[in-house]
């Protein structure tokens, strides 16, 4: 082969390469997907998906001065809601499925972005309170689109995933003139509720029954209060200025069954008490706790598995949290567990499911 | 530093090819191999830094060692330097690599509690020690040319090398590091380098990635497989592991290519073989000759008569499979080579006939099912999944490896240009049609070798690597979709 005729041939290759490839970067950064380097252009309409990549950039680009964060329990609020009741501009930074440290490091990324933030409503998930307090679920978290780095950008901007599942939703939405997602339909979603639904994932017979209850230990303890202190106390000690609405979601009676029959009820109320007891030190925590709706939880029709209610059941909390029903305080805080412990343990599950099905 | 990663591809392959190339162009040659020697280092301790104390303190003791067995005259000393230098290897090898490993079955044995340390295993470590051990053996026995340090260095960590192989020898590589027609830029060389690097980043990434993914799904809830899920899982694992390591070693190769510096062949169309022994002169090529040259002929290699030689082979697979891993699960698959191509050597001497695709399919389900123990974290592991290979009945796909599929960008492309129905009523298809696809590809197609040697430079190559570069650089960084719906 001619050495020229070969460079001559490299260098055809090399600039189609480059000519190729500067498509898809120039398009990504134009129309920026998940407002990664801008604001959603006017002229068209974005899909808001895939939390984990878009929060980012809702939470750098929007105009807001509230958050609604939490796990999958937050997806179906509706900010308009909470902006009726609180006279805010709310945006939802929900993280289906997150630990605490996912979620504290999530709002953390948006309480220190440039707004004046007032408020925060945060669902605190009970499930996890065990897990060690740096447990993540997930291992491939975008974190080039949380840095301020531009190097690693090209994750973003050379990713056949972000033109398929990003970029095409958006020109497909603009040329049909379907119009943006809003805040409020944002990673909400509507499943099948009632019995048969849960049934179809909790496999009650299956559950081995523990003979006694299982112990709340010294270990225990500090493994809550760690998990508390580094992802939620020390947080919200760094924004005095901001309240957080927290509460505890109401899981259906199939989760309290689940705890009955594992022997792990008692260990569930402890973890509780121990986290209630250091969030209540923080004074600009305001605390919930919808352990006692004991008709909406023991109501089937409202969940779609043992822990997923409807939308309707987001609004509801809402209203109770606008009218502080439901507020824990210092003086109500042990009283409060120790009738919801009652109930939970004297509960006829047995008779319950029996009528149920 | 990974070959398929952005940075590699747009920042330091780039920049070492130009620096190495205008530093010879000036000819600096020993500044350029400093470059080279430098920018192999920055490869190495990208990802830990902590790596390069022990890559260079490794190269350090080997070189002197070495050249001090070469300018010794006293055979004591010589044997002594030897000794501590082929010690100082394996110690290094079995603190790093197997120590936990040993204490975990003394503890299990001896009902002890012997602390293990947990130490994560330095990258390409296996490599670069058995690189070093060669050397040092060709110095004691004299079979060796005097080199600079710098020019060891840059042998031993050479990147294109230095991760995963091919395990290269001292006298097929410094000798191409000294020779200055080699230090200038060749056009032909840099297009077919790049036409090997194309083809190998796809395979790792279009090919072996994807298959990685059903795997780890497979392995993950191996008790709900049934027998045509186990198979599916055992074939993508086999063909995984071989577009994995193929395809970076074709990466190497393209990369050595550009440098003008060539490396061994390490893959040989492996899947092609008729038979075992067949199959590890095709497969991880350099490790076979490595083996053969320091283990089974200085054992007596065939010479000492039918049962010394299986001795010697199945003693080379034992070690083979010591050096895969610290498992017991690579040790019993190093047995089972060891044994299958002491039977499959008695078929050929015997020149039992079957036809050949016979032979090359009863050798692909052979090597697939040890791939499957290879691939277990634990024997009951393995058998468990066997187990379900055998009773786990017929029935449909497992739905979790076909929604993943389902999933992929490439699949819901062709949803979109009309085969979305085919694919609703038949959704098992799509998963079915890549796997015979790539299997076909294993049996019928040339492999990357002889694709680059009579590689042609016309625009349809060009569009061939364009497209091979662009969508494998597009699938680098995809989006994890969170599917845990449930918390």
């Amino acid at each position: 082969m001619n050495e020229q005729t070969a460079k001559k041939w490299y260098i055809k290759c090399l600039v189609t390469l480059v000519i190729i490839l500067i498509f898809p970067i120039s398009i990504t950064i134009i129309i920026d997907p998940y407002f990664h380097f801008h604001k959603p252009l006017p002229c068209l309409s974005y899909r808001l998906y895939e939390e984990r990549y878009i929060n980012s950039g809702i939470a750098k680009h929007f105009k807001y001065n509230a958050i609604i964060t939490g796990s999958s329990m937050t997806q179906n609020f509706k900010t308009s809601e909470l902006d009726a009741f609180f006279g805010t501009t709310s945006i939802k930074l929900p993280l289906s499925g997150a630990s605490y440290k996912e979620l504290s490091d999530n709002l953390d990324y948006a309480l220190s972005q440039d707004n004046d933030i007032k408020m925060v409503l945060w669902a605190l998930d009970y499930n996890d309170l065990l897990k060690e307090y740096n447990y993540m679920r997930y291992d491939s978290h975008p974190y080039y689109l949380y840095d301020n780095s531009y190097w690693n950008d090209i994750s973003y901007l050379l990713n056949k995933d972000v033109l398929y599942h990003g970029i095409l939703p958006v020109l497909t939405m603009t040329l049909t003139g379907t119009p943006s997602t809003s805040m409020d339909e944002y990673s909400s979603f509507k499943l099948e509720t009632g019995y048969d639904s849960i049934m179809d994932e909790y496999k009650r017979k299956q559950i081995s029954r523990s003979p006694q209850n299982k112990l709340f230990d010294e270990t225990n303890r500090e493994t809550v209060a760690k998990t508390i202190t580094y992802n939620i106390i020390n947080l919200v000690n760094r924004y005095p200025d901001v309240d957080f609405y927290i509460f505890y979601p109401p899981y259906s009676i199939c989760y309290w069954d689940k705890l009955q029959l594992l022997g792990e009820m008692e260990m569930q109320f402890e973890a509780t008490r121990v986290a209630t007891e250091l969030l209540l030190e923080c004074p600009n925590i305001k605390l919930y706790n919808f352990f006692e709706c004991y008709d909406m939880i023991c109501n089937l029709n409202n969940y779609s598995d043992t822990i997923h209610y409807t939308a309707e059941i987001n609004s509801q909390i809402l209203k109770w949290i606008s009218n502080d029903d439901y507020l824990v305080t210092k003086d109500n805080y042990l009283n409060t567990l120790k009738n919801q412990l009652d109930f939970y343990k004297k509960f006829d599950y047995d008779t319950f499911f029996k009528e149920a099905s | 530093m990974l070959f398929n990663s952005y940075i590699f591809i747009f920042l330091f392959l780039p920049l070492t090819l130009l620096g190495y190339f205008t530093l010879n162009r000036f000819r600096q040659y020993r500044v350029a191999l400093l470059f080279l020697v430098s920018m192999s280092f920055w490869f190495y301790g990208y990802n830990n830094i902590n790596y390069l104390f022990i890559l260079s303190i490794s190269i350090i003791i080997n070189y002197l060692l070495g050249s001090a067995m070469l300018k010794l005259s006293c055979s004591l000393f010589k044997r002594i330097s030897f000794l501590f230098a082929i010690a100082f290897n394996l110690g290094i090898l079995f603190y790093f690599k197997y120590y936990d490993f040993f204490i975990n079955n003394i503890n299990s044995v001896l009902d002890a509690n012997f602390p293990i340390l947990r130490i994560a295993l330095p990258l390409g470590i296996s490599f670069y020690t058995f690189q070093q051990v060669s050397f040092v053996i060709d110095c004691y026995k004299s079979d060796c040319e005097k080199y600079s340090l710098l020019e060891y260095a840059a042998y031993v960590s050479f990147f294109s090398q230095l991760i995963a192989g091919p395990i290269v020898y001292h006298e097929e590589l410094i000798p191409q590091f000294r020779n200055i027609s080699k230090r200038k830029i060749c056009f032909t060389n840099l297009s077919k380098g790049l036409y090997a690097f194309a083809l190998g980043l796809a395979k790792k990434v279009l090919l072996a990635d994807t298959l990685s993914q059903i795997v780890v799904l497979g392995y993950s809830d191996i008790n709900s497989l049934n027998s045509v899920s186990a198979l599916i899982v055992m074939i993508c694992y086999s063909l995984q592991i071989y577009f994995d390591f193929s395809g970076y070693c074709d990466m190497a190769y393209g990369i050595g290519y550009m440098m003008n510096i060539e490396l061994p062949q390490n893959f040989n169309s492996p899947y092609k073989s008729q038979s075992v022994s067949e199959f590890w002169e095709r497969w991880h090529m350099t490790l076979t000759r490595f083996f053969t040259r320091y283990i089974y002929i200085p054992l007596g290699g065939n010479r000492r008569g039918q049962i010394r030689t299986n001795i010697n082979i199945f003693i080379v697979f034992f070690i083979s499979g010591i050096w895969h891993g610290a498992n017991w699960t690579f040790i019993l698959w190093g047995i089972i080579h060891g044994l299958m191509t002491i039977i499959s050597k008695f078929r050929i001497k015997h020149r039992l006939s079957t036809p050949k695709i016979f032979k090359q399919l009863i050798t692909f389900a052979l090597v697939t099912l040890s791939w499957s123990i290879f691939r277990a974290s634990s024997i009951s592991e393995a058998f468990l999944l066997i187990k379900q290979l055998f009773t786990g009945g017929l029935g449909p796909i497992h739905t979790s490896l076909i929604s993943y599929f389902e999933k992929l960008v490439e699949t819901n492309i062709l949803y979109h240009i009309g085969l979305g129905s085919i694919f609703t009523n038949l959704p098992w298809l799509p998963l079915t049609l890549f796997i015979v696809t790539v299997l076909c590809c294993c049996f019928v197609l040339k492999n990357t070798q002889e694709k680059v040697s009579v590689m042609k430079f016309t625009n349809r190559t060009i569009i061939s690597i364009v497209l091979l570069l662009v969508w494998s650089i597009l699938s680098l960084s995809g989006i994890s979709e969170f599917i845990y719906f449930n918390f």
